[in-house]
């Protein structure tokens, strides 16, 4: 009811306001054409070239205006001496008297100011912005390179705009946050809503770079506000390219040819030196010498003699059996011990990766007028492959895109636009899932990548590059058809109406076909003297899968816009209007085990088991809407006085009935005092010559807190995870525990403030643009605080807490002609801090999150540095533990898993002073603001009255502090009882900047640009970078500079340590949890501690192009406008790499953050335990070629 | 005209967004979920799913989806895995040594038993508003609180005192969550109540492969002597609880009348390994022994505990100290045996082999079928019907689990074994009844016939008399119990060898942790006797990390460090990060 009558309101009062608008508009502005005559002309470039498509208008007259022609010739009928205004984009408009037979140069514009910018439903000059908007240079940013994807392009092309891609598979989409993190709330995803052609888009990569042609970036809550609940963290506002105006035909063609390599891989050391480590390692933690029957120190001498007898690395090829010491080949049958033992040093990295994997990319478009319609056509196609030798994922994408706008009447305009986009992505499907932790994660003599041929002369290849080759097709394509229909009316002069609606249609066909797959292994056949002919996965695994989802978004907009100058001081613009949207979602997978015919992996020629009942299936629908009304006033008094006004109200499905509406209003104002008369005298020394202040506040509800948050559900489970069989031998059913949900929940709401400041220097060729914010989400939707597991469920989701990021951001761009030559340079950087303002929690523990803390801290110990023989008295060779010495904090504490600290091991820094290195007490009360512990929580040898300040008070004075009412426990792992504990390092990246140097000289242009986060660390147990991260599987070359523990076959040990090796003494599975509460995962030597924290900080050459473009002259000859061709690199090299001391490229695997795992591509091995960190597909460095044509 | 259009397409788009609060009421529930309503309860099928969810609690073989979409990780099995006994020498320290030695900050073992406590609850307040029938409702409730029970005991078993919950709790029961745990003998008060209530109330009398009284009837069993002998032998300064005969009694007792409705109606299957090694569901449900187990198929669920004893990856044998137990065919032990007794094995040098064949005929035939006739050690391999040629940490093998009739590929591939294994069957309820009974000092010869003495005629060893076993007097009775008890205690150490953890919660429950020390009892951690072979007097391997590790006997000694015992590995540690969210739960003991 209330909200009827709130759309009554809203009705009338438009049309209340269309009616008084209507009073206003007393004088149409009229066309005068006495004493016209023809005059003809020509519109001349700086280089006297002819500008093509040049508007050539009477000033004051609407509806007189021409374009230039191919030649830059035009005809207009005007009165000789009339003023003329010639437009034409990049150049100042210039103002000519018309003359019967004229030439009008243009000269290239380095004001942006005049340019308008895409703002929520609708647009604004540059120089009347009140909010925080920026907008992409899509020219440099997106032509000219071998990127198809418009999200990756975006990387560093506006401060406050974090682009974060963890792995560089080929369908890998990436994250995008603006201004950070915004909530802690659905797993901390902050993503902006990302508008296309005034239709909201969760993926953006079905758009083809090449049709786009502005994009503006909206960070404040005052310029993003008008979209509602889903833009609490920002707007990426697309537009695509829209018809030519010229009454011709024009066609434009450009390609890119690349070829791709990894910026950086791991290696492994000679054999011998592994096999080395791996005996050092395992004598230590008493693990298997081996791998599956194959053991290290038998195979040591041949490694030895192998290495003596190989240069290098050994390639793909068939492998050579042992003949004698001489010539000990690739690998040995020992029938004394049954066992086959391979020593050879195969190029993992070499025989697996590729290291020119080629891409290409074409586009077609082409575009013009007819009378009073204008069309454009465009066509893309691009392919690329991922860096894998064998069997490579391929992508391809098809984009077709057609629109036409018409005028129907002088008062009508309507268009048509329909977008289709087609990705075709094929990977494989393997019984080695995790593809790239199966390459690394055992050494290179066991990942033996020989062929072997066997009696009859067959060559067989090793299950993992057999696995590979003979794997089924995982083929995944995607089609999404976009209609779209909008309709302009000039009601009144000032007042036009807006109405467009787009139905979006996405299908998602997915056929996963498992072969089996017949090699030769070491895994399970390494006592077998002919290891031949091993069924990897036999014909009884081989299944087909078919996923099939299609998703319908349909969405609406009506909105009016009325603009008026009054008394040429007071410039009026207000809008109001209303949107809808609805999304569903369908998907349904079928699966049947045992394929007749392996060439035809169809469903219908599956067996399915014994006794057919081999078939998996099962569908998940869901849907939700959006609607919202909302109104807009702007309003400024001479340019000087700028001010803005949004309301909307919002609802949301995704939210309780109760709680689906609310409003969210916000303001701006901005101040040109360049424009005051006062400032005129400085402004003509030409040093200052624009400057204007901003500062906006506005509210903005976020609807994007995940689905049915507030309904307890219950699903049926998957067969897959059902394990009970009933007496006729079929799964049982099962659903799931109902869902834990908090039954009071409301909206989120971030409330964002924002000051800045602009100023154009040397008639505007160099421009400074400074933000400050301050963000606050308030009612944060997050986790409820950390529960006792008796709960028997997760905690829910409450509206828990306050987050609040500060930040700035500075822009600066610099133009300037030096003659025949242009430059540019620009250079922006970020820096925002979040801190988590308030948390719900009973206890400050720092594994989760609490009231002070600064998102993305990373808690562990502070390394000291090895420690000597000379730190401990004794050694019990039975159980391999050390006594320490007197004053020597003691470890014990940490140890568990068999493994004790001795000399070569890391020493941690005893912060506390108390003896003993902990992560807390476990017993501490803190009594009127005073801490307390028990004189039993100290070492015998601490006689001190505290720790730092805690006080150490005798048992019983404990005991009667602990019973007192107004006593509070502290526990151990908490922001006030953390031991040695402290904040080593943060995930967040800092000081995130970029900078472009570039410039044109007689049809040569060059571009460089530079990408660069200041400061990260991350802590991870990843195997690249600590060693034997999972059992005692693997060391890398980067790893081989370690102390060493040997183990005497009397008992006794040997240790060498060496203050400046890289790594400790060996030991296994150091990936595990260890002891101390609230850390994350890591043990034994590798605890979160700041000697082997990954510094993720990186300055990279992101990209060089180098293009030339054909003087006209030549060109003109064979019809062509232009033609341009290019040389492009993209991730070209390090300027600075924090992670040089790992083969790890610093922007992998970038997508974790406290709490959260990072995600990696479908089927690779994700997370950070088992040593899994960075065994993924790496970032690419691409070298291109390219052409750009224009008929 | 152009304004009636405009305006007229205005108030039209004006009317369509009027119907906002339905559009969006519209597209608010979820289409493939159910929504937790009371009518939700009101549906059998419903509740039937929900309940069947326990079932995803029983681990037996352990579940390894071998098909690779599957997104389950692998959970091992309680049969042959867990080494923390004086059965087993675990390949490695950590899977020898204590199963905690510092306080983890999280632990499973504390957390996941109060997530199906939970679904316990979910189950039994839907059924208060249900409107099933009565029967029904009782039914479910019944399965619901036989599963809290299982779950609960799981928790005091580990940790003495734990929470008793008896509500479905929210994050608002601050109450309830921020107090202080129950008193372990009140919860296994409870316990025992849902127990007796869901034997009355599950509609079935028998199913094997589904909750019904007679799995409850073995559960109940199970735990009843679980807590009638932890509470006769408990002492203060090690369990924190002085040792209790009135509540030991009453536990005993209920033991002894769960056990006999089982006693006559299921018979004992003639072949020993059909209760592990059958592989077909139907041939499973047909084996007699079988009260409840758990049923594997091939292709459709599988899993990978006959892989880990027919791998290259070292097994983990069966200790000096479990073969010595094996009674010899005179029905002796070790110490009074006539038979050899040696524990030398024949060295074939041809075929660089050590069979013991000669050590297993003269004993308990359940070794023979426990083990292997070869003794294995590095240089000394050995292959089990053409798997991967085997090293144990003992020497001895694990042959127990391995059905050498089903392809090789499903033997030995990790996931792709599809053997069904029991959960409760009726030798272990013998084992319960007669241990019960001796404890109580009430068994009978007649009882020995009806229990034990199936399980020595079985075993190919002469049946005995309560006056047999009591004169036995083996020397090596080291637990301070009659020889009665002992030869009980033996011959259920025998028949469930490696099976359900049974052996280190057998150990607590007598109290004899020490037991495992190997510190004073080196046995534990030795293996067969390799003094007869070239691995003991020649010198012929490449180096020292190859060889293999005797003792100064002959025996192969797979310690790798020492497993000291102390009174506080009776109670595993809480999770230090639960004892910091609620300071009411105090840590336990030595911890």
């Amino acid at each position: 009811m209330r909200k009827q009558l709130f759309v009554t309101l809203m009705l009338s009062a438009a049309m209340s306001v269309g009616g008084s608008f209507a009073a206003f508009a007393e004088q149409a502005p009229q066309t005068q054409s006495q004493g016209a005559t023809t005059i003809t002309g020509t519109v001349l470039d700086e280089n006297n070239e002819p500008v093509i498509g040049a508007n050539v208008a009477l000033k004051g007259a609407k509806g007189t205006a021409v374009n230039t022609d191919f030649n830059g010739n035009f005809t207009i009928r005007v009165t000789p001496g009339a003023p003329l205004l010639v437009n034409y984009v990049g150049y100042k408009t210039a103002e000519v008297k018309a003359a019967p037979s004229m030439t009008v140069y243009l000269q290239p514009t380095t004001e942006q100011l005049e340019q308008l910018v895409v703002v929520g439903y609708g647009t604004q000059k540059k120089a009347n912005l009140t909010g925080a908007v920026a907008t992409v240079d899509v020219a440099r940013v997106m032509d000219s390179r071998p990127q198809t994807d418009v999200v990756k392009a975006l990387q560093g092309a506006v401060p406050g705009l974090t682009i974060t891609t963890g792995d560089g598979g080929v369908d890998v989409t990436s994250t995008i946050k603006i201004r950070g993190t915004g909530t802690l709330s659905n797993d901390q995803t902050s993503n902006p809503l990302i508008v296309v052609d005034g239709v909201p888009v969760d993926d953006l990569s079905f758009v083809n770079p090449d049709d786009i042609a502005d994009i503006s970036v909206l960070k404040d809550a005052s310029s993003a506000a008008i979209y509602g609940t889903r833009a609490a963290f920002g707007v990426i506002l697309i537009t695509t390219k829209t018809p030519s105006t010229q009454d011709r035909v024009s066609v434009k063609y450009t390609n890119n040819f690349g070829w791709s390599q990894a910026t950086k891989l791991p290696d492994f050391a000679d054999v011998p030196s592994q096999l080395r480590a791996g005996i050092q390692v395992t004598d230590r933690d008493g693990g298997e010498a081996g791998f599956f029957g194959m053991n290290f120190a038998p195979l040591l001498p041949y490694a030895e003699a192998w290495a003596k007898q190989n240069t290098g690395k050994a390639g793909h090829r068939v492998m050579r059996p042992f003949k004698s010491w001489d010539d000990v080949g690739d690998y040995y049958w020992d029938a004394d011990n049954k066992v086959n033992l391979y020593y050879a040093d195969w190029d993992v990295a070499g025989i697996l990766y590729n290291d020119a994997a080629p891409s290409q990319k074409h586009n077609v478009s082409l575009e013009g007028r007819s009378g009073k319609t204008s069309y454009r056509t465009s066509f893309g196609y691009d392919d690329r492959q991922d860096l894998m030798e064998f069997n490579p994922d391929k992508m391809k994408r098809y984009t077709a895109n057609v629109m036409i706008n018409t005028e129907i009447f002088d008062w009508l305009r309507a268009g048509v636009r329909f977008n289709y986009a087609k990705r075709d992505y094929q990977t494989h499907y393997t019984p080695a899932a995790g593809r790239y932790n199966n390459i690394w994660r055992w050494g290179s003599f066991w990942t033996v990548l020989g062929q072997r041929v066997d009696n009859e002369g067959d060559t067989y290849e090793y299950r993992t590059i057999a696995s590979r080759e003979q794997a089924g097709n995982d083929r995944r394509i995607t089609d999404d058809t976009k209609l779209q229909a909008w309709l302009d009316a000039d009601i009144i002069p000032g007042l036009t109406l807006h109405a467009d609606f787009t139905y979006d249609t996405q299908s998602f066909n997915r056929t996963r076909v498992y072969n089996p797959i017949y090699s030769w292994d070491t895994w399970t056949q390494i006592t077998n003297p002919y290891p031949l002919g091993y069924f990897v996965a036999n014909q009884s695994n081989t299944e087909v899968y078919q996923y099939n989802t299609k998703m319908n978004m349909w969405n609406t907009n009506v909105y009016a816009t009325y603009a008026k100058t009054f008394a040429n001081a007071h410039n009026l613009k207000v809008m109001v209007g209303g949107t809808a949207e609805k999304h569903d979602y369908d998907n349904f997978w079928v699966g049947r085990d045992i394929m007749m015919n392996n060439d035809l992996p169809y469903l219908g020629l599956t067996t399915g088991g014994d006794d057919g009942t081999a078939v998996y299936l099962d569908n998940t629908l869901t849907h939700r809407a959006t609607a919202g009304f909302f109104g807009r006033v702007n309003y400024d008094y001479k340019g000087i006085y700028l001010f803005e006004a949004n309301i909307r109200r919002d609802g949301s499905s995704s939210f309780p009935a109760d709680d689906q509406w609310a409003w969210f209003p916000s303001f701006s104002a901005g101040y040109r005092f360049t424009e005051e008369p006062y400032f005129q005298p400085i402004k003509a020394t030409n040093i200052i010559t624009n400057g204007k202040i901003r500062a906006s506040y506005g509210h903005i509800g976020n609807e994007a807190v995940g689905d049915y948050r507030f309904l307890s559900t219950i699903n049926n489970l998957v067969s897959s995870n059902v394990h009970w069989l009933n007496s006729g031998g079929t799964k049982v059913g099962m659903m799931t525990t109902p869902t834990l949900v908090s039954s009071n929940l409301t909206w989120e709401r971030v409330i964002t403030t924002d000051v800045g400041l602009d100023l154009g220097f040397f008639n505007n060729s160099l421009n400074l643009t400074f933000d400050w914010f301050q963000r606050d989400t308030k009612d944060m939707l997050a986790p409820a605080n950390e529960m006792p597991a008796t709960l028997g469920a997760n905690a829910p989701y409450v509206n828990a807490g306050h987050l609040r990021t500060r930040g700035w951001e500075i822009g600066i761009g610099w133009n300037h002609s030096f003659g025949d030559a242009d430059v540019y340079a620009n250079f922006n950087i970020y820096d925002g801090k979040t801190k988590v303002e308030n948390y719900n929690t009973r206890t400050n523990l720092i594994s989760g999150f609490y009231t002070g803390q600064t998102y993305g801290e990373i808690w562990g110990f502070e390394t000291d540095r090895y420690f000597e023989e000379s730190d401990f008295t004794s050694y019990d060779s039975k159980n391999k533990t050390w006594t320490y010495a007197p004053g020597v904090a003691d470890q014990s504490g940490l140890t568990n898993d068999g493994f004790h600290y001795g000399p070569g091991d890391i020493k941690f820094r005893d912060l506390d002073g108390d003896g003993r290195i902990s992560g807390g007490f476990d017993n501490m009360y803190m009594l009127n603001g005073k801490y307390y512990i028990p004189r039993s929580s100290v070492p015998a040898g601490y006689t001190a009255d505290r720790v730092g300040n805690v006080l150490i008070v005798d048992n019983e004075t404990f005991n009667s502090i602990k019973n007192d009412k107004n006593a509070v426990s502290i526990s151990k792992g908490t922001a006030e009882n953390h031991g040695d504990l402290k904040v080593i390092g943060n995930a967040t990246p800092r000081y995130e900047y970029s900078f472009r140097i570039g410039g044109a000289w007689k049809g040569f242009d060059l571009d460089m640009f530079f990408q660069g986060v200041g400061k990260r660390d991350m802590w991870t147990t990843g195997g690249f970078i600590i060693p034997y991260a999972n059992n005692d599987d693997v060391i890398y070359a980067n790893q081989m500079d370690y102390n060493q523990q040997i183990y005497n076959a009397d008992g006794s040990v040997t240790c060498i340590v060496n203050q400046n090796a890289a790594y400790p003494a060996l030991y296994g599975s150091n990936a595990g949890a260890g002891t101390v509460s609230g850390l994350d995962t890591g043990r034994h030597n590798f605890y979160p501690q700041s000697k082997y924290l990954m510094n993720m900080a990186y300055l990279r050459f992101k990209t060089l192009t180098v293009g030339y473009t054909l003087p006209v002259e030549l060109t003109r000859k064979a019809l062509i406008q232009k033609a341009r061709i290019y040389f492009s690199a993209d991730n070209l090299c390090f300027l600075y790499d924090g992670m040089r001391k790992y083969p790890l490229d610093p922007e992998i695997g970038s997508q974790w953050a406290k709490g959260i795992n990072q995600t990696g591509a479908q089927g690779e091995a994700n997370g950070n335990s088992n040593g899994y960190f960075g065994r993924r597909a790496p970032i690419s460095r691409t070298f291109s070629f390219g052409l750009q044509v224009t008929f | 005209m152009k304004k009636s259009i405009i305006f007229g397409s205005l108030a039209l788009a004006g009317i369509a967004f009027t119907g906002c609060d339905d559009f969006l009421d519209d597209n608010r529930n979820p289409l493939t979920s159910e929504v937790n309503t009371p009518a939700f309860w009101n549906n059998e099928t419903n509740v039937q799913n929900e309940a069947n969810l326990f079932y995803n609690s029983i681990i037996g073989y352990g579940n390894y989806c071998s098909r690779v979409s599957s997104t389950t990780t692998s959970v091992q099995g309680e049969f042959y895995f867990k080494t923390l006994s004086d059965d087993q020498v675990g390949r490695t320290w950590g899977l020898q040594n204590w199963a905690n030695t510092n306080v983890p900050a999280s632990a499973a073992s504390w957390s996941d038993p109060y997530y199906n406590i939970r679904q316990a609850m979910y189950i039994i307040e839907g059924m208060k508003t249900s409107t099933l029938d009565e029967a029904t409702k009782n039914h479910y409730t019944a399965i619901a609180r036989l599963n809290r029970a299982l779950q609960t005991f799981d928790l005091v078993k580990k940790y003495g005192n734990v929470f008793w919950v008896d509500q479905l709790l929210t994050i608002n029961d601050d109450g309830f969550l921020y107090s202080a745990p129950t008193d372990r003998d009140i919860v296994m008060d409870n316990v025992l109540a849902d127990l007796d209530f869901s034997i009355a109330n599950i509609k079935n009398e028998s199913g094997k492969f589904e909750f019904s009284k007679d799995m409850a009837r073995a559960a109940k069993a199970e735990i009843c002597l679980f807590e009638g002998t932890y509470c006769k032998y408990r002492t203060e300064a090690e369990n924190g609880k002085k040792a209790d005969e009135t509540r030991a009694k009453k536990y005993l007792e209920e033991c002894v009348k769960a056990c006999e409705p089982l006693m006559t109606r299921y018979t004992l299957t003639p072949n020993y390994l059909d209760i592990y090694q059958t592989t077909d569901v139907g041939a499973f449900g047909k084996v007699s022994e079988i009260i409840f187990g758990k049923a594997f198929k091939v292709n459709i669920m599988m899993h990978q505990l006959v892989a880990y004893t027919c791998s290259s990856t070292e097994i983990m044998g069966i200790s000096k100290d479990a073969f010595d137990s094996y009674l010899f065919k005179d029905g002796k032990p070790l110490a009074l045996t006539s038979c050899d007794k040696t524990d030398l094995g024949v060295l074939n040098t041809v075929d660089s082999v050590l069979s013991i064949q000669n050590l297993l005929d003269v004993r308990d035939e359940r070794l023979a079928k426990t083990t292997d006739p070869y003794a294995y050690v590095n240089h000394l391999k050995w292959s089990r019907a053409g798997a991967a040629e085997m090293v144990s940490t003992t020497g001895y093998g694990v042959a127990k689990y391995d059905n050498i009739t089903v392809p090789l590929y499903n033997r030995q591939t990790i996931g792709q074994n599809y053997t069904c294994g029991p959960i409760y069957w009726l030798s272990a309820v013998y084992c319960e009844f007669a241990e019960a009974k001796a404890e109580l000092g009430t068994l009978s010869d007649a009882d020995l016939n009806n229990s034990l003495n199936k399980l020595y005629e079985r075993a190919g060893l002469p049946t005995q008399t309560v006056a047999s076993l009591s004169s036995m007097n083996d020397p090596a009775n080291n637990m301070n119990v009659s020889s009665l008890i002992w030869e009980v205690r033996r011959c259920r150490r025998c028949e469930l060898i490696m099976d359900r953890d049974f052996r280190y919660w057998d150990l607590i429950r007598w109290h004899q942790l020490d037991k495992l020390d190997n510190t004073r009892y080196p046995n534990v951690f030795l293996g067969a006797n390799f003094s007869n072979t070239f691995l003991f007097t020649e010198d012929k391997f490449i180096n020292e990390k190859d060889a293999v590790k005797l003792n100064s006997e002959g025996y192969k000694d797979g310690g790798l460090g020492d497993r000291v015992y102390d009174k506080k590995y009776y109670f595993y540690p809480i999770p230090s990060g639960q004892i910091a969210l609620n300071d009411k739960i105090k840590q336990n003991p030595g911890w």
